[in-house]
């Protein structure tokens, strides 16, 4: 629990061990931030947290808080009543700045004014204990690193100072940024990112050079600024955001239900503060202000959406909590709210048409609709070219600037703000129907729509802000590039990212990481990255593990690579099984309930699934999961894996004959289709066959699951242990000893005899054939050096080539045409 | 008749803060480093350029790196750093040269200075720069195919291999960079506990300079360790800012017992570990140099004398042991002995190496590497000699003290010396 791995990287093995051995963290601010990412801490660490503020009445807040969250959860059935007090034990409140001396990280979550952070940092200066220290992150959205950094006299603390930022709700939104700036070491950067991506288990979004609210903040705001100064009536506050709708959502109900951050506070923030070179800067200064006086109108009334008494914002709410919808819209010249009208639809014909689009093809809020929006000249059409343009390439600019890559933003999008497609696969969709001419033009035309707007549309470096820049769509269309990201072969979704330097396209995978082996332990880590979802298997997984599995081959060809730990992301390193969401194709009918896959889409899945795992378990590669909690689909992949750890899980579940919470060992394997009406469409039957399971064990396994010792008692594990780390230790070292000397013959020829063994039972004549095979050294080229290190093993063995080399017995490497 | 014997003068020196490998200056070229350390030794040295002629730039630069120019580096280095500065008609058209003596080379742009500058007639100059620069973090795989006889443009297949560990064995007398170290070390009588310990109190003075270093506090208040290191802010070829103070490969956490676990590199019974080996290392470091005469005339105030240089041979398989001749012969050339001599630099290229000067040179520790060495702050090849003597000068007048001697081994069998006299 909590605990960080490094996975053979020796370089960063120190700094992120470090982090096993944090005791203390010390939260300076308990407003709701600060209390989030209390909770989150306690949740997913043992640390003990000591929250600090001056303010007497928010530690009471804090404290009372942390109880009801944890008294739920006993509620709730998640924790025993006796644990409650585990968890609240570990917290400290005070007002006493000198208990940041046992702190080994700080992490300053107070308000967004630079006169306190300075009071504050004079404070860490004073008492922080610079041995243990490991870090400072700051929770800002809106400051840089640099502007909060050089608030430290000790040049030391500048060095250890990230600025980090969460998303609300902290605890389950995935999306996290940190960044860098220029002052902050390797060290602490590597740390920050290693406790925020596998302590906290969040998507992060690494950021080495400063840049005003990160990636995502800046777009979203961009979002709702672009329009906020074109509402003049209720009704334009309904239609104009459409869309931004078919994106994500209209950003002025996020707003309302976010409590608008508040929306003033940073849109004078990001007025004065953008960089000349900001493409978005004029949108935050028009006419001497920046943001339009009715949206100051509206929070100066205290109108911030659904979290003041009457729920009013851009939008009156209406509805239980958490599930209230816009029943009026704020008219900003009667300052009142008036009923929402049906939109018109021959108005906004373009889009009613790409709603429809994307009913008819089973998709949600396509980019095919999106094209077909941009090349209608109804108001649709306009807004589009009006509102959306100008994000696409503020989008560009980001990558141009060097402040995010073209996943990043892509990520950003996708993950913080909930796009359906991220902004960068947008781009690509309009530049391959258009091309880049023709995209250009598209700008082009947008800008001369918008005489008042033409900076915004800039693409040959004219205009004040861009000058001397012209767009990066030049630098790909002179480089021959077509597009910012590479897709999968299954699906067609992101699995790599265009890196503007080498033009090569680098890995990215959103739902995989990827850690390439090093030249020593030819171990490559394939780690299923989407805790907060249990790491479900989608079409993104498949695409990008076969993506994965792609360039691991290529390094298995060239002797660069032997063995690959895969494991999972997040506490109790779980595996559920197919996505659920995958399953619905996206509508929702009351009647009918989901619109569920078709005959032919879930054959497909599992088809591309299955051929996926039979490479992997064919391959002459060693293979070796490490994971907990394993559901449906995530247990059958690991039953094509040459080794199985397991985790031993400990935790609370339901009694149905106690009728109550108790605590206790937890199942680790799990195949519960049935009870879903469907089947283990990874093979789980077969392939437990395949491992020597009869019926009764099979049985076992779908009727009642295996804990992690019975599958050890069974053979199913072949490892276990009761810490994560240590299980993630066994199995990299099984992986590292095992690459070392794993000739691709005699592994290929292994794996040959199970399958043949298997399926025809014994066969002595051919195990005389393949014994002979093995000493000639034309079929297997890797046996002088196999048998020196055999006959030789008090000296230093030879160096051992362990490319592929003439061809293997039983195995070619079709991998290129698995899809066709 | 006597003639008045030429002094040098070192008008102003700075170096840059070292990274460690991968580190800050991973995507910092060396002549991007030099560009650095040259435009701060000539804003040090007050010089107008526009009055002071630079005769000559005396570069160091061993590997090759990201940039892949530097057979053009001293005018590289020049041209840019004349931009940055304004200037079009002096530094700009400065001719330029490129030094190379191992890991001496950053004496060896100063001895070159000192030679250029003493010479008489002719051939006399008043003004060079000197610098080295190093980044190894860099340096590349090396494709050994030659053209081929037949085809300017086609090349033989031939395998790839690592310049810089190439650089480490020498062929010749089949020894690699630690081995020596060891054979030294294990001759001398130094024991691996021994190398440990001094490896540790290299970390622990450098920390400590580190925790008085002059740039660390934005109110810097009585600290005033390493003024020769200047902060570099600047952006890497990568479009990504840096903002460097201190030397990175200080480690502020490390003990004698996690030292004495290392694996020894080359024997169970070795001496030279990861720990006890210098790092891997990027950084320049630069010097304005000057005749003395020539300086006075023009009312330009220097930090130094530049007393004199020396380099001697030794048996290459115990190359470690140059700084022992090259200061023994250096202090007679001066006419000086040891005990004149107030602090003392020599390069800790492993610490059985120094270990074993130490010994045969009876040093006194508390007089020699008082900031640290190279085990701690790391060995940017080219640049170390010329890193040293910068820190050298500034811990002479930092603790009002006179005398002192830099020192380095040398590859191939040379150590190097240079005397330096605070005026």
């Amino acid at each position: 629990m909590g605990t960080c791995f490094s996975y053979g990287n020796k370089s960063l093995q120190k700094e992120i061990s470090k982090l096993n051995s944090v005791k203390n963290i010390a939260l300076i601010g308990s407003g709701t931030m600060g209390i989030g990412i209390g909770i989150d801490v306690l949740n997913k660490t043992n640390y003990n947290i000591v929250f600090i503020d001056v303010a007497e009445k928010s530690l009471q807040r804090a404290e009372n808080d942390i109880k009801l969250y944890f008294g739920e959860m006993a509620a709730g059935g998640r924790i025993l009543n006796d644990q409650i007090d585990d968890y609240l034990n570990r917290v400290v409140y005070t007002n006493d700045f000198k208990v940041l001396k046992d702190a080994e990280i700080i992490w300053e979550v107070a308000t967004e004014r630079l006169d306190i952070k300075k009071s504050i940092f004079g404070n860490i200066e004073k008492y922080a204990d610079q041995d243990k220290l490991i870090f400072v992150f700051s929770n800002t959205s809106s400051h840089t690193t640099e502007e909060l950094a050089v608030l430290f006299n000790d040049r030391y603390l500048k060095d250890k100072f990230l600025t980090g930022h969460g998303y609300f709700p902290f605890h389950s939104n995935r999306l996290f940024d940190v960044m860098k700036g220029k002052y902050a070491s390797e060290e602490s950067f590597t740390a920050g990112v290693a406790f925020a991506e596998q302590i906290l288990e969040k998507k992060v979004i690494a950021l080495r050079n400063d840049h005003h609210g990160y990636i995502a903040d800046p777009i979203f705001q961009g979002m709702g600024a672009i329009i906020s100064w074109d509402i003049e009536t209720a009704q334009d506050l309904v239609e104009l955001p459409q869309i931004f709708g078919l994106l994500t959502a209209n950003p002025f109900q996020v707003l309302d239900r976010t409590g608008h951050m508040p929306y003033t506070e940073s849109g004078n923030h990001l007025g004065k503060a953008l960089p000349l070179t900001d493409r978005l800067k004029p949108i935050y200064n028009q006419g001497g202000l920046h943001y339009p006086a009715w949206i100051g109108d509206l929070e100066k009334a205290g109108r911030i959406g659904i979290y003041n008494k009457e729920k009013e914002g851009f939008f009156k709410w209406d509805g239980p909590v958490n599930r209230e919808r816009p029943i009026k819209a704020y008219d900003p010249k009667s300052k009142t709210y008036v009923d929402i009208k049906e939109i018109d639809y021959k108005d906004f014909w373009s889009i009613s048409e790409a709603k429809a689009l994307d009913q008819r093809e089973a998709t949600i809020k396509s980019i095919e609709g999106l094209i077909q929006i941009s090349l209608s000249d109804d108001r649709g059409g306009k807004s589009l070219r009006r509102y959306m343009i100008p994000i696409l390439l503020y989008a560009l600019d980001l990558i141009q600037d060097n402040h995010g890559t073209a996943a990043d933003i892509n990520v950003a999008s996708k993950v913080g703000l909930r796009f359906k497609y991220g902004i960068s696969e947008i781009i690509d969709g309009f530049l391959n129907y258009f091309g880049i001419d023709g995209f250009i033009a598209l700008v082009k035309k947008s800008a001369s729509e918008n005489p008042d707007r033409i900076d915004l549309f800039d693409v040959d470096g004219k205009s004040l802000a861009r000058k001397g820049n012209t767009n990066l769509l030049y630098t790909m269309k002179a480089k021959g590039w077509t597009n910012l990201l590479g897709y999968g072969r299954i699906y067609g979704t992101p699995v790599s990212q265009r890196n503007f330097v080498s033009g090569e396209l680098d890995v990215y995978y959103n739902d995989l990481k990827y850690i390439f082996p090093n030249g020593k332990d030819r171990v490559a880590s394939i780690i299923f990255d989407n805790p907060l979802r249990g790491n479900v298997w989608n079409k993104y997984t498949l695409d990008q593990l076969d993506h994965a599995i792609g360039i691991s081959i290529e390094m298995y060809e060239k002797g660069k690579l032997g063995a690959i730990l895969f494991t999972a992301a997040g506490t109790g390193m779980r595996m559920l099984g197919a996505d659920a969401r995958q399953f619905n194709k996206g509508w929702f009918d009351a009647k009918k309930g989901y619109q569920f896959l078709g005959e032919e889409d879930a054959s497909y899945f599992t088809k591309a699934g299955m051929k996926l795992f039979r490479f992997i378990q064919e391959s002459p590669i060693w293979t070796i999961g490490a994971f907990g909690e394993k559901w449906g689909g995530g247990a059958e992949f690991t039953y094509f894996l040459n080794q199985r750890f397991d985790l031993i899980l400990k935790g609370v579940e339901f009694d149905s004959i106690q009728r109550k919470a108790v605590y206790g060992d937890k199942k680790n394997y799990n195949q519960p289709e049935i009870d879903y009406s469907i089947l283990g469409g990874f093979g789980a039957v077969q392939e437990l066959v395949r491992l020597g399971f009869g019926e009764s064990t099979i049985d076992e396994l779908f009727l009642q699951g295996l804990t992690a010792q019975r599958a050890y008692q069974l053979g199913l594990a072949n490892g276990i242990s009761e810490s994560e780390y240590e299980l993630l230790e066994k199995a990299y070292e099984l992986a590292r000893i095992k690459q070392k000397f794993a000739a691709p013959y005699s592994v290929a020829l292994f794996n040959q005899q199970k399958k043949n063994a298997f399926f025809e039972g014994c066969n002595d004549a051919q195990l005389v054939e393949d014994t002979g095979a093995t000493f000639n050294p034309d079929k297997n080229p890797y046996i002088s050096v196999g048998l020196l290190r055999l006959l030789n093993m008090g000296g230093r063995n030879p160096s051992l080539d362990l490319s592929v080399r003439g061809n293997l017995p039983g195995w070619v490497n079709n991998f290129s045409s698995l899809h066709d | 008749m006597t003639t008045k014997k030429k002094e040098i003068v070192i008008v102003s020196a700075a170096r840059t803060p070292i990274g460690k490998h991968g580190g800050y200056y991973n995507y910092l070229p060396a002549e991007d480093l030099a560009v650095l350390a040259v435009k701060e030794a000539i804003l040090r040295s007050g010089i107008d350029l526009k009055k002071v002629k630079i005769d000559q730039v005396v570069a160091g630069m061993i590997y090759i790196d990201s940039k892949n120019q530097q057979i053009y580096l001293p005018r590289n280095v020049a041209h840019r750093a004349a931009i940055e500065l304004q200037d079009t008609d002096n530094l700009m058209v400065a001719p330029g040269k490129t030094a190379l003596r191992i890991c001496g080379t950053g004496f060896q742009v100063l001895a070159d200075a000192f030679d250029l500058i003493s010479n008489e007639g002719n051939q006399k100059m008043n003004c060079i720069i000197s610098f080295g620069t190093e980044n190894m973090s860099q340096t590349n795989l090396i494709n050994q195919g030659r053209r081929k006889k037949d085809s300017v443009w086609e090349f033989e297949e031939a395998k790839s291999t690592d310049y810089l560990l190439e650089g480490f064995n020498h062929n010749l007398h089949n020894t690699l960079m630690p081995k020596t170290a060891d054979l030294y070390g294990s001759q001398s009588g130094i024991t691996r506990k021994e190398c440990d310990e001094y490896a540790f109190l290299s970390h622990s003075r450098a920390k400590n300079a580190q925790l008085k270093q002059w740039n660390r506090y934005d109110e810097p208040g009585e600290n005033n360790y390493l003024k020769g290191l200047f902060t570099v802010d600047t952006t890497d070829e990568r479009g990504n800012h840096i903002c460097v103070w201190k030397d990175e490969g200080v480690k502020y956490d490390v003990s004698v017992k996690e030292l004495n676990g290392l694996r020894p590199l080359l024997s169970p019974k070795g001496l030279v570990t990861p720990g006890t080996a210098s790092q891997i290392s990027d950084g320049a470091a630069a010097a304005v140099l000057m005749d003395r005469e020539y300086a006075d005339a023009n009312n330009i105030p220097y930090l130094a004398i530049l007393r004199g240089y020396q380099f001697s041979t030794v048996d290459p398989k115990i190359m470690g042991q140059g700084p022992v001749p090259a200061m023994k012969d250096l202090l007679k050339k001066l006419d000086l002995k040891l005990s004149d001599i107030d602090l003392i630099e020599i390069n800790e290229a492993f610490a059985p190496q120094y270990l074993g000067n130490e010994k045969e040179l009876d040093l006194p520790r508390d007089k020699t590497n008082v900031n640290g060495g190279a085990i701690a702050i790391g060995h940017n090849i080219a640049g170390t000699g010329l890193r040293i003597t910068t820190d050298l000068v500034y811990e002479l007048i930092r603790q009002n003290k006179k005398l002192g001697i830099a020192a380095a081994c040398i590859g191939g069998g040379q150590g190097g010396a240079v005397c330096i006299e605070i005026v």
